[in-house]
């Protein structure tokens, strides 16, 4: 609140200050940032004129603040919060962040494409994302519901990285990075938009870090399990390769990520500081997208055609129950596998409306799953599933007088077990061409994934669940000050419904099982200022509280902090185009899920980019400054109830460009 | 770290961005963007000296955006161009568009764009839009997003034809979208 007082305040006197837009270069004018999305209606639209409240990360910050994932990115997004089990990382979003969930409530997108996979429905978000973040152009976060455009997923918010193109790499480099942990990076990359328009690119990068050497956790803290100390347990290793190639409308983009991250915390009750084979699991992503649209007359028509794979293989060292042998090794592989097709029209129609209308077809044709033990012959789970879905989505947005905007939109999606209507609407008052008041309202869907309907590990009971849902409504006041400040003021309350939830169950494989029993309701109040400054300088603060209570319990949700702060500020550096940035972050406390409250975390990271002549840039990133001691709440799937996270890091990159035309 | 702390941490860092003073205008609203390329578009290009009668103003016409109208405005105020001062005139495609300087035009079907800057071919017109393939349509001036940025892409032979000097300068800076 006194973060906008202030504001308020200061902003008749920083309007003075500010020289007006046609003075600037076109150079200067081409790098400013209109606020277009893309993601929140699948045309392009001012944020202003979004049904939804929309943040953006742009290429320059990535590089500005050093992000090496797409879970840094989000850390540093005003309401959201990161949770690191030191194998997966779990979004926080709107005061929900499940311990032991795989982020399935929220949309992840490639230019537009659906890549949460088709067993977990899971959005990956660390280095196992499958991209390297240097060959994002853009982040785009929009948040609130977005199923009546996107289906499942689409609960709490969804999450769009529109990739690099040939023209704003321009040329070829490498950079090599090396760093604290052991860890250490190679990545090529070459661009170039060429005749007639073409467009290609390829990027290829390698990483590797051995983690923390020594890893103390109190729960494992007997001599039999070497005092609690897991040792060189904490590595992990990344292959990622990309290639987009765009021809008049048509855009194929390809990648292909890998990562093996061993675990070193026990999970899944694995033998303690095991070496001989260490806790580990490997995520692979494949993704081929073929995106073609062009203009007839006033009708925008885009199809796309799109082939995802994803394999999952997690290694695990258990104590023997057969034989003699002292330790069975679990091995359980996923393969997800889906071809889907889209097609969209978009039209302007008489009378100032805008009209899309689209289709979806997914063919899931792998959905596998085994589990096989290595005193065992027989695999114990081998479940081959497939499934097909198929929807029609339809949003209007009409402008009946030209300070209000009225947006509609609905989807239908058939399962092969159910099917679910799903609406959004909103209502948009923009009293001039620099704010907006909306009122949003949304209902979104997410349905019980493969990895949850399987049978053989959570009982037959599990082929009863059905989709839980969430109805969302919100208000937002967004406004643009004089062209150098972006204010956002956004409140919200949900009810989230027959949520998927894992409970107790003697009588499965799994001992627990899946039901659609848990209620949720929320609120929150979240307040952003962005603001440019003199000599190409940056800043961004953000607020967020948030409430977020389980209504059978009437307790609130563990691993759902009351307030999160963010700040950061860019700073020219001491020589021509180098820069210096600062990034402060906070989480007030949270509980674990045994109820016990840990203590807030308050981080900073900084990072300096130094471009020597016209060849050289020199990069430098200390994460966690001030060495703060913190930990994450930890899953159900860990005997121990934190996990501890990383104090200070270093790391240092030097990029050579190769060719520049 | 209490809440508190950390509100007066935020305010501070505030409190120090805004003594710093803002000067630079720089995140946008698109209208207010648009409008700043157009007014660089007439700073970058000669119009021939029969353009104008005496005391007459250069007229920027808007056709069917309001918000860029209005955005322009604000622009061109106070500002003059090659020593005469700027009106924004709203126009319909019914009005007689070769008194313009600049004509923008947005939100209309191709067939009907097309028509409209085949009636200024030979003009003095410098035409700009922000309709997909402007260019192939006879106009000079193309607007378009990419990853959230303006940029722009011209096509010399109406403007030649109309007696429209572009500069090199701003040639150099024109992208094929």
């Amino acid at each position: 609140m006194a973060l906008v007082l202030l504001l308020t305040l200061t902003l008749p006197l920083a309007a003075t200050a500010q020289s007006a837009l046609p003075d600037l270069s076109f150079e200067d004018l081409m790098k400013l940032d209109a606020g277009q999305v893309f993601g929140a209606s699948e045309r392009l639209q001012p944020v202003l004129e979004a049904p939804a409240s929309v943040s953006f990360i742009t290429a320059d910050e990535i590089a500005r603040y050093g992000y090496r994932t797409l879970a840094d990115i989000l850390r540093s997004v005003r309401g959201f919060y990161v949770t690191d089990d030191r194998n997966f990382s779990l979004i926080g979003v709107r005061g929900f962040a499940k311990p032991g969930d795989y982020n399935s409530r929220i949309l992840l997108l490639i230019n537009g494409h659906r890549v949460n996979d088709n067993v977990f429905g899971q959005a990956e978000i660390g280095a196992e994302f499958g991209l390297d973040p240097a060959m994002f152009a853009r982040v785009e976060i929009i948040r609130g519901p977005a199923s009546s455009l996107y289906g499942d997923s689409a609960f709490f918010a969804v999450v769009n990285v529109i990739t690099r193109t040939g023209a704003s790499l321009d040329g070829a480099s490498v950079t090599a990075e090396g760093g604290t942990l052991s860890t250490r990076l190679v990545r090529g990359s070459i661009g170039r938009r060429l005749a007639r328009g073409a467009d290609l690119v390829f990027s290829s990068t390698y990483e590797a870090r051995a983690g923390v050497d020594r890893l103390y956790f109190p729960a494992f803290d007997t001599p039999a399990t070497n005092h609690g100390v897991a040792t060189g347990l904490d590595g992990e290793r990344i292959g990622q390769v990309y290639g987009r190639l765009a021809l008049s409308g048509l855009a194929v983009t390809g990648l292909y990520g890998t990562r093996r991250r061993d675990v070193p915390t026990a999970s899944f009750g694995t033998i303690f500081n095991a070496h001989d084979p260490p806790e580990h699991t490997i995520d692979r992503h494949t993704l081929v997208d073929a995106d073609y649209s062009r203009s007839l007359g006033a009708t925008r028509l885009a199809v796309r055609a799109s082939f995802d794979r994803f394999t999952y293989d997690g290694t695990y060292p258990l104590p023997s129950t057969q034989g003699d042998a002292p330790i069975a090794i679990a091995s359980n592989g996923v393969v997800g596998e889906r071809w889907s097709v889209e097609g969209r029209l978009t039209r302007r129609l008489p009378g100032r409306q805008t009209m899309t209308a689209g289709a979806e077809f997914i063919d899931n044709d792998h959905q596998d799953q085994t589990f096989a033990y290595s005193d065992l012959r027989a695999p114990v789970l081998d479940s081959r599933r497939s499934s097909t879905q198929r929807a029609v989505y339809m949003e209007d947005e009409i402008r009946p007088v030209r300070w209000l905007l009225l947006n509609g939109g609905l989807r239908y999606d058939d399962y092969n077990a159910f099917s679910r209507v799903t609406p959004r609407a909103a209502v948009i008052v923009m009293p001039s061409s620099t704010q907006s008041f909306k009122y949003l309202y949304g209902r979104a869907f997410r349905t019980p994934n493969a990895y949850e309907l399987n049978s053989y590990l959570f009982g037959e009971g599990v082929e009863r669940l059905r989709p839980e849902t969430i109805d969302t409504h919100e208000l937002v006041w967004e406004r643009y000050h004089h062209d150098w400040l972006r204010t956002t003021v956004s409140t919200y309350w949900y009810n989230a419904d027959r949520l998927i939830s894992l409970i107790p169950d003697p009588t499965t494989a799994a001992a627990t099982t899946y039901v659609n029993q848990g209620q949720v309701r929320a609120r929150g109040l979240e307040l952003e200022a962005q603001m440019r400054l003199p000599w190409r300088s940056q800043a961004r603060a953000s607020y967020a509280l948030q409430q977020a209570t389980d209504q059978e319990t009437q307790l609130s949700l563990p691993n759902s902090p009351r307030h999160l702060a963010k700040a950061r500020l860019s700073l020219p550096g001491p020589i021509a185009s180098s820069s210096v940035s600062l990034e402060a972050l906070y989480l007030s406390s949270r509980t674990t899920l045994t109820g016990q409250r840990i203590a807030p975390a308050a981080t900073a990271n900084l990072t300096m980019l130094l471009p020597l002549g016209r060849s050289w840039q020199l990069s430098a990133s200390l994460n966690n400054l001030f060495d703060a001691q913190y930990a994450d709440p930890a899953s159900g799937q860990n005997v121990q109830d934190t996990i501890p996270q990383n104090g200070r890091t270093a790391r240092v990159g030097v990029r050579c460009t190769l060719w520049k035309p | 770290m209490s809440v508190r702390s950390v509100r007066r941490t935020c305010a501070a860092v505030l409190l120090l961005l805004l003594v710093v003073g803002p000067s630079r205008a720089q995140d946008v609203t698109e209208p207010a963007l648009k409008a700043a390329f157009i007014y660089g578009f007439v700073k970058f290009t000669l119009w021939p000296d029969d353009a104008w009668t005496a005391a007459a103003p250069s007229v920027m016409c808007v056709l069917g955006d309001d918000a860029i109208a209005d955005a322009l405005d604000q622009t061109v105020r106070g500002r003059l161009h090659a020593g005469h001062r700027i009106t924004v005139s709203r126009v319909t495609a019914n009005d007689p568009l070769r008194g313009c300087h600049v004509l923008y035009l947005s939100h209309v079907g191709a067939a009907q764009a097309a028509q409209i800057v085949r009636g200024l071919r030979g003009a003095a017109v410098l035409t700009v839009s922000d309709l997909d393939r402007f260019g192939d349509l006879g106009g000079i001036a193309q607007l378009y997003f990419e990853h959230g940025q303006l940029h722009f892409t011209l096509r010399t032979e109406p403007a030649v034809l109309g007696r429209l000097e572009i500069s090199s300068k701003l040639l150099s800076l024109s992208k094929r979208p």
